[in-house]
Parts: structure tokens; sequence; C-alpha cells
């Protein structure tokens, strides 16, 4: 009994260390900027800013921003997620194909891809669908790579062993290869959705009408200075839960897979 | 925490050595990929007539050559340049060192990296506001965004490169009675250097996209600035004219610390 509580305290210090790091510079700021060494136009004393945050949280406004940010995430995410998958499989199949594109995939992670989202917003008007294309393409090269990793990476006695089962050859692919694709087609798909939430986030803070990223600039464009850090303090907050929650989640399905 | 985390170079050398194994087609690899380019450039030719929205690409490039005849780009240029080689110097000098001592103190690894690694989805932009609240519109907002956004991938990747170092060469080290200097010097850093410099290749990338996106929000000049201000304009042969320098920088920029990472490999 003692020593699971021993073992699980020794588990928990780094964590405690954490929130105290934290919590400790959260109380400095709140010292430096209510004793005036920091002015509040700079940065308003952390008290404030959590208060203001307790009342942004339920307003209409932010639950509208926090829809929009959303729905503009899930779509680019399931359209990247359903091109990735496609050109992961398309570069597995087609070595050829797979080895002309995969150097331009690669230093598309290191374009600014997002240098077209001008082009785009002349080409598709100031709407969504610009952040959508853009977040979409940055999601789908992760996707892309790991899929066609996944797949190169399955040994090929399990095909064969499912012909010699007489397996159908849907089978072969739901059963045996989709599968044995999962544990690296999954950090992939995590890694996509991260890069589609900040994509979004990211291209709704040059310029958008609506969303969390649009609303940061608007704050700082009006001078609403407690407000802009409020909604930077939301942003990074769920930012840091979607990415916890989903290394998470990949880390279980990986264990259940493996 | 992913495979692509190290960029499939070997898989790709993989695939290329299993398709020059048929020798016939030992030329058509580079060759296929040399039309990739080029197709895109045709179909960009083939778009231009059909909507006012897309200039032609002859139309981009003569404004990029009008830009450096005529010297209009150069202040843009210059200052975006500043600012990434300034924010990418002060990324490489905090993270390099920090992400070694991460990498071998296994108490300050255990608090600081789930604290690191936990904001990696935080698009490091929208501290931007704060930044220009402390520093003014300017260069120094600007090379601050840069030097943060360098700074977390170059902190991860050394920390990570160093931790991998074989347990085998530390003891060897110890063994000859090498100092801990000379661990670092001669062990550590060497054996890990491959991997940082991963870490330094992306995070050059990021500093220039972080750049960009800084400018067009707020700057006094540089390209990203330009570009949105060709867009307000509605210059669009300017517009696509400097979005091809940035992409042809970014392109050359990660070629040259890829090149020099595969030396580091060898």
């Amino acid at each position: 009994m003692s020593t699971t509580a021993a073992r699980s305290r020794a588990r928990a210090w780094p964590a405690v260390a954490q929130v105290g790091l934290v919590a400790g510079g959260a109380g400095l700021l709140e010292f430096l900027t209510q004793s005036g060494y920091i002015s509040p136009m700079v940065l308003p004393p952390p008290t404030e800013i959590v208060g203001k945050l307790g009342e942004i949280v339920p307003s209409n406004v932010f639950l509208d921003d926090l829809g929009s940010t959303a729905i503009t995430v899930f779509s680019a995410f399931a359209i990247g997620a359903i091109i990735g998958l496609l050109i992961g499989i398309a570069f597995w199949k087609l070595p050829f194909v797979g080895a002309v594109f995969e150097p331009y995939l690669v230093s598309m992670y290191s374009m600014p891809a997002l240098v077209f989202y001008p082009i785009l917003l002349a080409l598709l008007g100031l709407s969504k669908a610009p952040i959508v294309v853009i977040a979409a393409s940055m999601a789908l090269i992760p996707i892309a790579l790991n899929t066609m990793v996944a797949l190169r990476a399955i040994k090929s006695t399990l095909p064969k062993l499912g012909t010699s089962l007489n397996c159908t050859r849907r089978q072969i692919y739901w059963k045996i290869l989709a599968p044995a694709a999962t544990p690296l087609v999954v950090p992939g798909l995590v890694l996509g959705f991260i890069y589609a939430m900040i994509g979004t986030i990211a291209m709704e803070f040059i310029l958008a009408s609506n969303g969390i990223g649009f609303r940061i600039g608007y704050y700082y464009r009006s001078f609403d200075v407690v407000d802009m850090y409020a909604y930077i303090l939301v942003a990074s907050i769920i930012a840091i839960i979607v990415n916890v929650a989903l290394n998470r989640l990949e880390r279980r399905i990986r264990r259940d897979m493996q | 925490m992913t495979v692509t985390s190290d960029p499939p170079a070997e898989t790709a050398a993989l695939a290329a050595g299993q398709l020059e194994g048929r020798r016939e087609r030992r030329w058509a690899l580079p060759a296929a990929r040399i039309t990739v380019p080029i197709a895109a450039l045709l179909i960009w030719f083939a778009i231009a007539p059909i909507t006012d929205l897309v200039p032609s690409p002859a139309a981009a490039l003569a404004e990029l050559w009008q830009g450096f005849a005529d010297g209009w780009i150069y202040p843009g240029l210059a200052s975006t340049a500043t600012a990434v080689l300034a924010g990418f110097g002060i990324g490489v000098l905090t993270g390099f060192p920090l992400g070694y001592l991460l990498g071998r103190n296994r108490i300050a690894n255990r608090i600081f990296e789930p604290l690191i690694a936990g904001t990696f989805a935080v698009p490091r932009i929208i501290l931007y506001p704060v930044l220009l609240t402390l520093f003014g519109v300017g260069l120094l907002a600007e090379t601050g965004m840069v030097a943060i956004s360098a700074f977390f991938p170059i902190i991860m990747a050394t920390s990570a490169a160093v931790r991998q170092v074989s347990e085998n060469l530390l003891k060897l080290g110890r063994s000859l009675r090498a100092n801990r200097r000379q661990l670092a010097t001669k062990i550590v850093i060497p054996d890990a250097a491959p991997a940082i410099m991963v870490g330094i290749r992306i995070g050059f990338s990021i500093s220039f996209i972080a750049a960009i996106i800084a400018e067009l929000f707020a700057a006094k000049e540089g390209l990203g600035l330009m570009i949105s201000e060709a867009y307000a304009a509605l210059e669009l042969p300017r517009m696509y004219a400097i979005v091809l320098l940035v992409m042809v920088i970014a392109f050359v920029g990660n070629i040259l610390l890829w090149s020099l990472e595969r030396r580091l490999r060898s």
C-alpha cells in the first residue's frame, strides 16, 4: 500500500513542478502588473484576463467564432484526410509515381503554402473556402507520407498469407492491410488534424471575417488589450487540450493494434 | 511522434534504388521529376487566359525582373532577410543549448519537455500581437516572432537527438576520462549532429514562414507586406511575382540545409 503511494508520488512530482512553474509565472506577472512595473497597456493583470475569459466563453461572439473555426478545421481535416489517404495509397501502389512526387510533397512541408493565401483570397473571395484549401493542403502532407510509409512497411508475407487462406481482394485490403497499416497511419492523421488547426487559426489571424484567430487580430487592432489576451489564452488552451487528447488517443490505438 | 518527423529522405532513396534496379529506367526518374514543375508552369499558362484573377507567368516573371532591375524589391527583401536571419540566429543560440541541457538532464527533461511538447499545436503566430504591443510594429517584433517560431523545433530536436546518443559511447568517453566539455564536443554533439540538423532545417523553414505571416498581418517593410499591399491594390502580377520569389527562396534555403544535413549523416 505504502509502496504504491510512494510510487505514484514519485510519478507525480514532475506534474507538481509543472503546475508550480506555471502558477509561479502567473503570480510573478500578477505582481509585476499590479505594482505597475508592467503597463496595463502592454499586459493587463492575469487575474483580469482570466476574469474576462469567464465573461467571453459563454458569450455568443465566442461561441460563433468557436463554431466557425471548428467547422473550418473539421472540413479541412476531412478533405485533407481523404486526399492524403488516396495519395498515400497511390504512391504505394505505383512506386514510380511515388518516387517522382515524393520530394515535392516533402518540400511542401517547408514551403510557406500559406503565401498562397492572398492568391486564394483573390480567387475565392473572403470566405472560408481559401482557409479550408490552405489548411487541407497542410493536413494532407503528413497523412499521405505516413500512409505511404505504413503500407510500404507491411511485410509481404501478410497479404500472401491472406491469399493462401483464400481471402478475397476486399478481405485482404480491409482485414489485413488496413489494420496492419493503422499504427503508422494514425500518427499521420493526428499530425494532419493539428496542422489543419494551426493553419486555420493562422489564416484567420491574417485575414478573415470571423473565427478565433480573426478575433485575436481584431481586438489587437481595436486596442482591446484585455480581450486580446483572453482570446490568445483561450486559443492556446483549446490547442493544448486538442494536442494532449489526440496524443492520448494515438497512444491508445497504437497500443491496441500492436 | 511520427515517422515523418524525420523527413522520408531515406524512403525516397529506397524507392529510387528499387527503381534503379531496372537499368533502362535509371534516367526516367529524374526526367519525370523535372516534368512536374514544367507541367505546373504549363497549367498556369493554360489557366491565365481564362480568368482575370490569374496573370500569365510571363507577366509575373517580367514583374519580378522589373523588381530587381528597378530595385523596388530590395527594401522588402532586405527587411525580411534581416528578420529571418536574426530571429533564426536567436532561435538557434537559445534552442540548441537549452535543448542540450534538456536532453542530458533527466530532471529538467521530465519537467519541461511535457510543457514544451504540450504547446506543439498552439499556432505561434497568435503571440504576434503580444510582441507588437511590446515592441510596436517593426523589425523588432517580427524578429521576436521568428525567434519564438524557430526556438521550439530546434529545442525539441536537439533534446531528442542528444538523448538517443548511445550509453556505450558515453561510457567509452568516461573510461577515457573525458571531462564534461569533452563529452559534449567530442561525443554527444558529433553523434547527435545529423538529428540536430533536421531540427535546424525545420526551424529555418518555420522562421521563413513565420516572418511572411507576421508581415502579412502587420509590418513596416518586407515581402509579406508587399504581398498584402499588392493584394489590396489588386496588382496581381506583382503579387504572384513576390509569392514566386518567396517560394524560390524557401526551396533553395531548404535544399542547402538538406545537403548540409546529408553531409553530416555520411
